[in-house]
């Protein structure tokens, strides 16, 4: 019989007949997804375990890294430096340095004049640094030169950065003045070799960073100058030496070493490539014969994750718990996206960076007082005079390597995990978690709404909070849009927004960019808010008439909605919410992977605990979900599990770290997303 | 029976059986030599290397440069990674400069395609081609091709941008066999998987020689730490070794190069194939492909030369003088 619904109970409008008619013939895809959305809970809750299962047993499925890119012939020649003329000259050069330097600009200006001398291209940059975190006395330079291949085409170069700091005010000032000896020794000695070798093809710019500016910021100010950023730059006395192509930043602390560092984490998680690594690691540890390590330890040597409460040796353990260990700690550098050494400051310009920390650990720093296990690796080179030969031997086989190549590294991969020193993990496998939480939300999604259109199935509610079902899906479908587009650009703008913000200068676009994506992901947030609260206003009772004839049309009287449609309303909601954080999450998988899956391991469980509070212990549970993922308890937990040694020791120092130190980029992912999607569950949880 | 010898051999014809093999039958008159290395790059030095000692060696051994096609991919002499420029080794004792002020290219870097190597084997060129960069080979020639880079299974990289088809090569000496471009032929392949880049030959008097069968690589036999890379591939390392002793009076036989190669020499297996030709390998001598055959027939008589063409040689007189010819 024709004729809109009159009941609740009535279902005999055609569409629905013919439904049913149609359910014997249902296609097998259509039977599997309502398969899956009847059993939703169970499966989202087997897929987040398998996800975090997955994630577990990726330290013992890691391979063994290895040279990816042909052309780099590694290690392939023998250096030259050892026996060459000039080692005498860079030694005399670094103790005139001790000398004659005593701290100040001074020593950049006599930096300058003796790689004139030797014949290098020489500029010298003078910062202007502004903003009230800036000693306005201070004047910072960075110096450069250049030596030219003498047959070479002069189209592409290959850098050497040596940060140093010369302070003569502060304490370690003796150490830092001994350090930048040899930092400077490496260099003029590299260069001079340079200059006798038949064999170089590309030029080769070596860059002196003055380190009280800030290694990173100085190390960005003069990329800016030499890929001629600000118009005033072109044409001035900077001079350049073509494309640059691969970069090593070698950043000395201390006059001796007995290990060496290799920083690899840029901004927002990106990486050098592979082979980039491979080349610094397995040459330094031939040349050398130091422990190599990653950034996973602290100043004096101890761990920074918490594969200390195994008794792991962090990188350096081969065994299940150092590689997991290694595995967390790096992606929780990741992560949170600040960078670990200068070289994060080529990655935007497409140059393939990398830094190498010579340090002194002490004898007990890496398991034990020169154990057995140390073998031949048990050195210290105890003298600067041997660190300079050692460093510089082991930069010429690198910058050999670097010549080799066609360009580039056309090959080797970008986007990898690594475990320990000699083992990583590609992307194809450590995806794969991330798309199950992923997936697993976007199941729970699905339930809700397939609650809230069966609990929906009552008619006749007020106009005021009933939606149809077009208006419903667009909204929806809008809000999700508008949070992938937002996400992406306020990420991958932060590590300029950062510097932005870090010297006072906010550019026009960035800031413009930066506050709407801000705007639109939290507008996001407030919308689904207002659908919430919405949804809570329901009409009063009012006395109903019996239906008659001419009410045949859909009769809009008010009724008191049922329980089903209560709960309906509210899985309504949630679902639009749980499907935002999936979509905002996979965007991010796409700038940050590690700041994706992080936030994910404890959304996840969020979204499938919280139900719809139906009875008084599901209120209870709901409560104790939203207690225990809190951010407030997520955040000290992530920084506690994954890199203790940011971890601050009072309350200030929590609000510093949550609100100044983060890279914008995470501190915008914690309160634009995640905050906002936990105050929706409360929203959701707590109340009817 | 001449009624029936005329269907046979039209039946011969229209089912295209292979013709008897006229060609070895001719005598041999020439030698030809077609070296190709079809690699760029400074990493791949090595295949240079092969390619300039083949050459030496051809050489060395009495074929004329004007009988010899030099395809050279890139030009690593003048590189600005080497070390030496103007030089090209084979041997980290830097004993032979194979490269010095005789060599001479005729296909250089980018001209080395696979469409320059198909022509020059088919001799379709454009009329503009000089005569230096054709293969004027006939049915009295032995012609010798040499090849050297990265291969894989059935093809062959050129440049790290396009492949030759083991298909194609095949047309090709299909082609020169149809045209009569030669009498014998020996390929010799310095690659990764060499010996399926032979696999599709079906024309008759073809030897070939392959470094490695399928699925194995070939491997470069020693590094130099001076130039800093590989300078000599295993395969051509061992086959020179063995030439050393070859010269143009030398009676070595195939046989006798083909018992020097070893598993755990080359680290590959050494594979050659003799069904398509003709003659024993016992009876072919090694000279016959990378030597040269010349016939010198001293003579008492004087070369008969046109009046003008007598008058031109003399030097007193300039061709307006010369009256002009009858």
């Amino acid at each position: 019989m024709a004729g809109g619904p009159s009941g609740p109970d009535r279902r005999q409008d055609p569409r629905q007949r013919d439904r049913g008619g149609a359910a014997r013939r249902k296609k097998p895809v259509v039977l599997l997804i309502e398969m899956c959305l009847r059993h939703g809970w169970w499966l989202a809750w087997a897929l987040y375990g398998l996800g975090a299962a997955w994630f577990l047993a990726l330290p013992m499925v890691a391979r063994g890294v290895f040279f990816d890119e042909n052309a780099l012939l590694p290690d392939s020649a023998a250096s030259g430096f050892r026996h060459s003329p000039v080692l005498a000259t860079a030694q005399g050069l670094r103790s005139r340095f001790l000398k004659e330097t005593g701290g100040g600009a001074s020593g950049q200006a006599w930096l300058a004049s003796e790689m004139r001398a030797l014949g290098l291209d020489t500029s010298v940059q003078v910062l202007d640094m502004v903003g009230p975190m800036v000693n306005a006395s201070l004047q910072c330079s960075n110096v450069h030169g250049i030596l030219r291949a003498p047959r070479g085409d002069g189209k592409e170069g290959m850098a050497l950065v040596t940060p140093i700091t010369l302070n003569s005010e502060h304490p370690g000032a003796q150490e830092n003045h001994e350090a930048a000896a040899l930092a400077v020794g490496i260099g003029y000695g590299l260069l001079a070799h340079f200059a006798t070798v038949p064999w170089l093809a590309k030029d080769v710019v070596w860059v002196v960073t003055d380190g009280r500016c800030g290694s990173i910021h100085s190390m960005e100010e003069w990329l800016d100058a030499y890929q001629a950023k600000a118009a005033s730059a072109i044409g001035s006395e900077f001079k350049r030496a073509g494309t640059l192509q691969q970069a090593v930043v070698v950043e000395v602390t201390q006059p001796t070493f007995d290990a060496v560092e290799i920083a690899l984490e840029g901004y927002n998680g990106q990486l050098p490539k592979l082979d980039m690594y491979w080349l610094v690691k397995s040459l330094s540890s031939r040349v050398l014969g130091v422990p190599m390590l990653l950034s996973d330890r602290q100043a004096d040597g101890r761990l920074v994750g918490m594969g200390r409460l195994f008794g792991s040796k962090g990188s350096r353990d081969h065994g299940y718990a150092g590689r997991l260990e290694a595995m967390l700690s790096f992606v929780g550098r990741l992560a949170l996206g600040t960078p670990t050494g200068p070289h994060a400051a080529f990655k935007p310009w497409a140059v393939d960076a990398i830094t190498m920390k010579p340090k002194l650990l002490g004898p007990g720093a890496l398991g034990g007082p020169k154990s057995s296990r140390l073998g031949s690796k048990g050195r210290v080179v105890t003298d600067a005079g041997a660190a300079m030969v050692g460093l510089a031997e082991t930069l010429e086989l690198i910058f050999r390597s670097c010549n080799n190549l066609q360009e580039k590294l056309h090959h080797s991969y970008f986007m990898y995990l690594l475990v320990s020193t000699d083992r990583f993990l590609t992307i194809d496998l450590y995806m794969a978690p991330v798309a199950l939480f992923v997936l697993a939300m976007f199941l729970r999604a699905g339930c809700l709404k397939a609650q809230a259109a069966s609990g929906a199935q009552a008619p006749n509610w007020g106009s005021a909070f009933s939606l149809s079902s077009q208006v419903y899906c667009g909204s929806a479908a809008l809000s999700l849009a508008l949070a992938c587009a937002a996400t992406p650009p306020s990420l991958t703008l932060s590590s300029s927004i950062g510097r932005s913000l870090s010297s006072g200068a906010w550019g026009g676009g960035d800031r413009a960019l930066a506050v709407l994506s801000a705007a639109v992901l939290i507008g996001v947030g407030c919308f689904e808010t207002w659908l919430r609260v919405k949804s809570w206003r329901r009409p009063e009772v009012r006395p109903r008439a019996p239906p008659s004839a001419a009410d045949v049309g859909g009769g809009e009287a008010a009724t008191p909605p049922t329980h089903g449609a209560i709960i309906g309303a509210a899985a309504a909601t949630q679902a639009v919410a749980i499907c935002t954080a999936a979509a905002v999450s996979s965007a991010i998988v796409c700038v940050n992977w590690a700041l994706a899956f992080v936030v994910l391991v404890a959304l996840t469980p969020l979204t499938l605990i919280i139900n719809p509070p139906t009875g008084r212990l599901q209120r209870a549970v709901n409560f104790m979900a939203i207690l225990l993922l809190s951010p407030f308890a997520m955040f000290p937990l992530a920084t506690a599990l994954l890199t203790p040694g940011t971890a601050p020791s009072d309350a200030q120092g929590w609000a510093a770290l949550a609100f100044s130190e983060l890279p914008l980029a995470t501190r915008m992912f914690w309160t634009c997303t995640y905050c906002p999607l936990w105050l929706l569950s409360i929203l959701c949880g707590l109340r009817t | 029976m001449p009624g029936i010898a005329r269907w046979l051999g039209v039946l011969m014809l229209l089912l295209g059986a292979p013709r008897p093999s006229l060609c070895a039958s001719m005598s041999h008159t020439s030698n030809w030599a077609v070296l190709v290395d079809a690699s760029r790059y400074w990493f791949n030095y090595r295949h240079a290397a092969n390619t300039l000692s083949m050459y030496r060696t051809v050489r060395r051994l009495g074929v004329p440069d004007s009988n010899i096609i030099l395809m050279l991919g890139d030009d690593l002499a003048c590189d600005a990674r080497n070390g030496h420029p103007g030089r090209v080794f084979n041997n980290a004792d830097h004993s032979v400069d194979l490269y010095g002020d005789s060599v001479e290219v005729d296909y250089r870097g980018y001209e080395v395609t696979v469409e320059n190597f198909m022509r020059v084997l088919t001799g379709r060129h454009d009329p503009a081609v000089p005569r230096s960069k054709r293969l004027l080979s006939d049915q009295g020639s032995n012609v010798l091709v040499y090849i050297t880079g990265h291969g894989g299974n059935e093809f062959l990289k050129f440049q790290d941008n396009e492949e030759l088809m083991a298909q194609d090569l095949a047309d090709a000496v299909a082609q020169m066999h149809e045209k009569g471009r030669y009498r014998e032929m020996l390929f010799i392949a310095d690659t990764c998987q060499a010996s399926t880049l032979f696999s599709r030959f079906d024309s008759p008097n073809i030897l070939t020689m392959a470094s490695s069968k399928k699925d194995e690589s070939s491997y470069s036999h020693h590094n130099d730490r001076d130039v800093g890379v590989s300078v000599i591939d295993r395969f051509t390392y061992h086959t020179l070794e063995f030439l050393e002793q070859v010269d143009m009076r030398s009676s070595v036989t195939l046989q006798n190069l083909f018992g020097i190669y070893r598993q755990d020499l080359l680290r590959s297996t050494f594979t050659y194939q003799s069904a398509l030709f003709s003659r024993p390998l016992n009876r072919v001598k090694v000279t016959e492909f990378l030597g040269s055959v010349t016939v010198t027939e001293p003579t008492q008589e004087v070369y008969p030369l046109s009046n003008k063409e007598r008058l031109l040689s003399s030097p007193r007189l300039t061709s307006a003088q010369v009256p002009p010819q009858n």
